[in-house]
């Protein structure tokens, strides 16, 4: 069932109910409290009526049964506000008006000082009767007083007969206004069910509009936090996914390259009869391509590697390290005819050696490859407050083209393919780069100009969080 | 003289094809950028263009475009498998694909396949003795034809298309039947035997222990 409905439902029964019962209390209550006032007031009546006789008779000489009848007719006669009277003895009535029936259990249940009386309903009609007795001479006498009190229900039905009336128009009147505001309360729920609808169907934009100043509101609210969160999520996991597709098709090829090479020189030595120069050559070419896969295979553990452990990081000294790496790559240096120059600040900060040297040894490695015919590299190191280090390296190398520059740490990007392959790189070395620099919770940046150089930013700020 | 061209990025690569190539009697040129092949088919004429999609310099896809409008039938060589890139390149109109790694023996029977279809190769095949009609699918020695079975006459044509070269067993079997080779089926051994009766080769169909069969050709 609707909430709507639900709630109009709840309204309308608790009005009716509450007007109904309320208001049939108050009827019965008033009908008993005027039964009860005709009762006692009839009481004081008949109480009157019964000692008037108990006077005369005992004031009378002659103490007969007859003269206390003849009173009351005299009474009765003059007008009492009784409608039947009647009094009578063990033998029968000595008077009696209008069809007075003496009630076996009244006339057991009264004595000199208590008086007995019951309700009745006879012909349509309701009485009161009220019955005592008393001593007159030698005999017991019964007095019977019935008065009509059908007025009193008379009343009390007409009030119930208004009233059920007025009870259906109020039932009325409240169902179309609780239905009226049940609607208007359940509006923002409709309007959120309405928007949440639309983006399970595929609108991801839409938001919820609600401002009622209450908790629908806050409902709503979230709600659109929870939209918003949920589709960055979807992007972001398209991307990776997107990203993961990329890395796949390059690995592949990469792979795929060599190994054509390597089986097709094979094949060609083992189904033809070649001259030794030519066999030399096939093998040559094996053998340059298998280190090729290998260098590639390497590289590719490292990255996988460095992306799954968690490594220790230590407090090393950074301008050591730099030291080391430089001494790594002194006779590539010398080779390409290329000078280094470093500008390093002592101190100590968490850092993971082998990684950083690595990390290192590739950056200035990149630097040699873009110099041809011999240049500079000078590196500048300093220590960062609140921990860390910042490491600039700055080439006169050949640079790297400014749409390129981003791509450059993706795995397998090179910027000019068949130059890198001739120098042997697999298009790894930045991938891995920035790993160990994500792992440092640091920052990698490149800036380059082509023809005149390239600067890299490398800050390093201890472990990731 | 069939002249072929060699358009492929990767030294190693295009060396392998141009050493196979060479040995089946093509003459060929290696170029290694994408620019260059386009300067290079504008002034030589060629029998055939053997293009890497993937060059740098220029899109292979655009290369491919150039020599279809020269008429120069091209196969293209690709490293990805996917379904579009292979469509994609025979819808612009290349004769035929070859996705690396490839065995080059794969390499010079559709390489063989294109050059019949543009009629550069002769129609008629003359081998120790044997004229075999390729348009007709006859073999004849000494004009009497030999009838073979369509095996047989593939078989024929595998050892025809590649004299003084040891073909495996597997080769063979990939070759001629399809599929993948079981090692320890006799059906190549079977055919060979039968059509080395036929026709007549018994002393040039060479067994080589281990290995396969070789027809050996005097140049």
């Amino acid at each position: 069932m609707r909430f709507r409905t639900k709630l109009t439902i709840a309204m309308i029964l608790l009005t009716s109910v509450i007007y109904g019962v309320g208001g049939a209390a108050l009827i019965s209550l008033s009908f008993r409290g005027s039964l009860r006032l005709e009762q006692s007031q009839a009481m004081r009546s008949y109480r009157s009526m019964q000692s008037t006789l108990i006077l005369v008779n005992s004031v009378s000489e002659q103490n007969s049964e007859q003269d206390v009848a003849d009173i009351l007719k005299q009474m009765d006669e003059q007008g009492s506000d009784w409608d039947m009277l009647g009094l009578s003895d063990e033998k029968g009535y000595l008077y009696r008006s209008g069809d007075v029936k003496t009630d076996p259990e009244l006339k057991q249940n009264c004595s000199e000082t208590q008086c007995a009386f019951r309700v009745f309903e006879s012909s349509g009609g309701h009485f009161l009767q009220i019955t005592g007795c008393f001593n007159a001479g030698e005999s017991l006498l019964y007095l019977d007083a019935v008065r009509d009190i059908s007025n009193l229900y008379t009343l009390r039905n007409t009030q119930s007969r208004i009233y059920r009336i007025f009870f259906i128009i109020v039932t009325a009147l409240s169902a179309v206004i609780s239905f009226v505001t049940a609607h208007f309360l359940t509006m923002p729920l409709r309007h959120l069910s309405r928007v949440s609808k639309k983006i399970g169907e595929g609108d991801l934009t839409l938001r919820s509009d609600v401002h009622s100043g209450d908790e629908m509101e806050q409902l709503s609210d979230t709600f659109n936090v929870m939209a918003e969160n949920l589709v960055q999520k979807i992007q972001a996991l398209e991307d990776a996914m997107e990203q993961q597709e990329r890395f796949m098709g390059s690995f592949a090829h990469e792979l795929k390259t060599p190994m054509t090479s390597m089986i097709g020189y094979a094949d060609l030595m083992r189904s033809c009869d070649l001259p030794s120069s030519e066999r030399r050559e096939c093998a040559e070419y094996i053998f340059r391509e298998g280190r090729r896969l290998e260098r590639l295979s390497l590289k590719l553990l490292d990255l996988l590697v460095l992306k799954k452990q968690d490594f220790e990081l230590t407090e090393a000294s950074p301008a050591k390290l730099l030291d080391d790496a430089a001494r790594s790559v002194d006779a590539k240096l010398r080779q390409n005819n290329v000078i280094l120059t470093i500008q390093s600040q002592e101190g100590v900060c968490l850092l993971e050696t082998d990684l950083i040297k690595s990390l290192l040894i590739n950056l200035i490695d990149n630097s040699i490859k873009s110099m041809e015919h011999g240049g500079s590299i000078r590196i500048r190191q300093i220590m960062l407050s609140g921990g860390g280090c910042r490491i600039v390296i700055l080439d006169n190398g050949r640079g790297i083209p400014r749409d390129e520059l981003e791509k450059i740490t993706e795995a397998f990007y090179r910027v000019d393919k068949s130059r890198s392959r001739k120098q042997g790189g697999a298009g790894l070395g930045l991938a891995l780069c920035a790993e160990i620099v994500k792992l440092h919770n640091g920052k990698l940046d490149f800036f380059s100009e082509v023809g005149k150089g390239t600067l890299i930013n490398v800050e390093l700020r201890g472990k990731k969080e | 003289m069939i002249k072929i061209c060699i358009v492929e990025d990767e030294e190693p690569i295009a060396n392998l094809i141009r050493m196979s190539l060479t040995k089946y009697g093509y003459s060929c040129t290696c170029v290694y950028d994408g620019l260059e092949a386009a300067n290079l088919l504008e002034k030589e004429r060629f029998d055939l263009l053997l293009l890497d999609i993937m060059l740098p310099g220029a899109d292979g896809y655009e290369l491919l475009e150039y020599s279809k409008y020269l008429d120069i039938p091209t196969i293209f060589i690709t490293a990805k498998n996917a379904l579009e890139d292979r469509v994609k390149g025979l819808k612009m109109g290349a004769e035929d694909y070859i996705v690396k790694p490839f065995e080059i023996v794969e390499l010079l029977a559709r390489i063989e396949v294109v050059l019949r279809r543009f009629h550069k190769l002769g129609e008629k095949i003359e081998i120790c003795g044997l004229v075999i009609d390729t348009v007709s699918r006859t073999v004849f020695r000494n004009g009497n034809e030999i009838p073979l079975t369509n095996k047989e006459y593939e078989l024929l044509l595998l050892f025809a298309g590649n004299p003084n070269i040891a073909l495996y067993r597997e080769t063979i079997y990939e070759r001629v039947w399809g599929g993948e080779y079981d090692g320890t089926s006799r059906t190549v051994d079977l055919h060979v035997q039968r059509l080395r009766k036929k026709v007549g080769l018994e002393k040039e169909l060479q067994s080589i222990p281990k290995v396969g069969y070789r027809l050996g050709v005097k140049t």
